[in-house]
């Protein structure tokens, strides 16, 4: 199941941000704005981390009060290296081209 | 005026969602609505988002349970007849952990063999019994005919169904062969019932396939999905010559 669909897309934005160590609702969502511009909404967000829940990505930890932090599991290390290797691989060939089609 | 907003759309969202995430998400949205600049509509506009997206899921936790009526087109391959939380078609975990470890699903499609009206009268008598204890909450008082009917048509279909062999079933197209799964009320695959190397067609109507042969039983599929088990079983059966 293609739960990551590009590296814009809200699941990868998350992981990412795991990615760095757990993180609650409100951290995440300060933490996504910071590296990517992005700023997701109480709705969105909470839609992603249903979906990645659901798929075994992240995982929920023991939280104080109404906050409960997230982190990432290894599958969802595993999926998220593999998908950003794709986006890596389609930004550098992009970029050749684009600088390629400057030159000529 | 807006916290009240806010508590009205955290109302609307699904209960099993409330129970996991409601007391987190209305936590996150009050840090958000705390902030100096906060954009308030685009926070109520995310909630009101997040509450549909919540309720599609419950959608497709019901497909999960449906069995699907005409789920395939030719020049499509199906993955089953039942779809998983995701969306995905496929057999129920315990229906899939009667095929062998190396047997590769290729399609399920419903149907019901042996006698159609027995296959259905223990539901029938559910409803039978059911529809006039609603009934009575809200147009009059109850009456005992109806449920003592439904009561005994239910005995009577539970009696008759095993004695005629008449149940609704699905059969799954895999690399091995064909296997049949009895079905229950709600959709679920359940038990195998057998299995057959493949199956014959046996009633053609408007060059559809609406009836097949399988062993000793004859199966009445399900409107739209008859073309692929023909295809599918006629591949199996060349491939079994070659």
């Amino acid at each position: 199941m293609a739960v990551i669909r590009g590296s814009s897309d809200r699941s990868v934005l998350v992981l990412t941000s795991l990615s760095s160590g757990p993180k609650h609702g409100y951290a995440l969502i300060k933490d996504i704005e910071s590296f990517s511009g992005v700023t997701l909404g109480p709705g969105s967000l909470y839609g992603a981390i249903d979906k990645l829940e659901r798929a075994g990505l992240i995982e929920a930890m023991p939280g104080e009060g109404r906050r409960k932090p997230y982190r990432i599991t290894a599958r969802g290390a595993a999926d998220l290296r593999e998908q950003l290797e794709q986006s890596q691989i389609v930004s550098i060939v992009g970029l050749r081209r684009l600088a390629g089609a400057a030159g000529s | 005026m807006i916290q009240f907003i806010v508590r009205f759309i955290l109302g609307l969202y699904p209960p099993w969602w409330k129970r996991r995430y409601e007391a987190e998400n209305a936590d996150l949205t009050e840090q958000l609505l705390e902030e100096p600049d906060a954009h308030r509509w685009r926070v109520v506009a995310s909630l009101l988002s997040g509450s549909m997206l919540a309720w599609l899921q419950v959608r497709r936790v019901g497909d999960y349970l449906n069995p699907l009526c005409s789920p395939n087109q030719w020049g499509m391959v199906p993955r089953g007849s039942h779809r998983d939380i995701f969306g995905n078609r496929g057999l129920w975990p315990r229906s899939k952990a009667e095929l062998e470890p190396d047997e590769a699903l290729l399609g399920v499609i419903d149907g019901v063999v042996g006698n159609r009206f027995v296959a259905f009268m223990p539901m029938e008598g559910v409803i039978f019994v059911v529809l006039p204890l609603i009934m009575s909450l809200h147009f009059r008082p109850f009456s005992w005919n109806m449920p003592v009917v439904g009561a005994i048509l239910l005995a009577l279909g539970l009696l008759l169904r095993p004695l005629t062999k008449s149940y609704y079933v699905s059969v799954a197209v895999t690399s091995h062969g064909v296997v049949v799964f009895r079905r229950g009320i709600t959709g679920r695959t359940g038990k195998m019932i057998e299995r057959m190397p493949a199956v014959e067609p046996e009633f053609l109507k408007l060059g559809i396939m609406t009836q097949v042969r399988l062993g000793d039983r004859r199966l009445r599929l399900n409107a739209g999905s008859d073309p692929l088990l023909y295809w599918m079983s006629q591949s199996l059966r060349s491939a079994g010559r070659r």
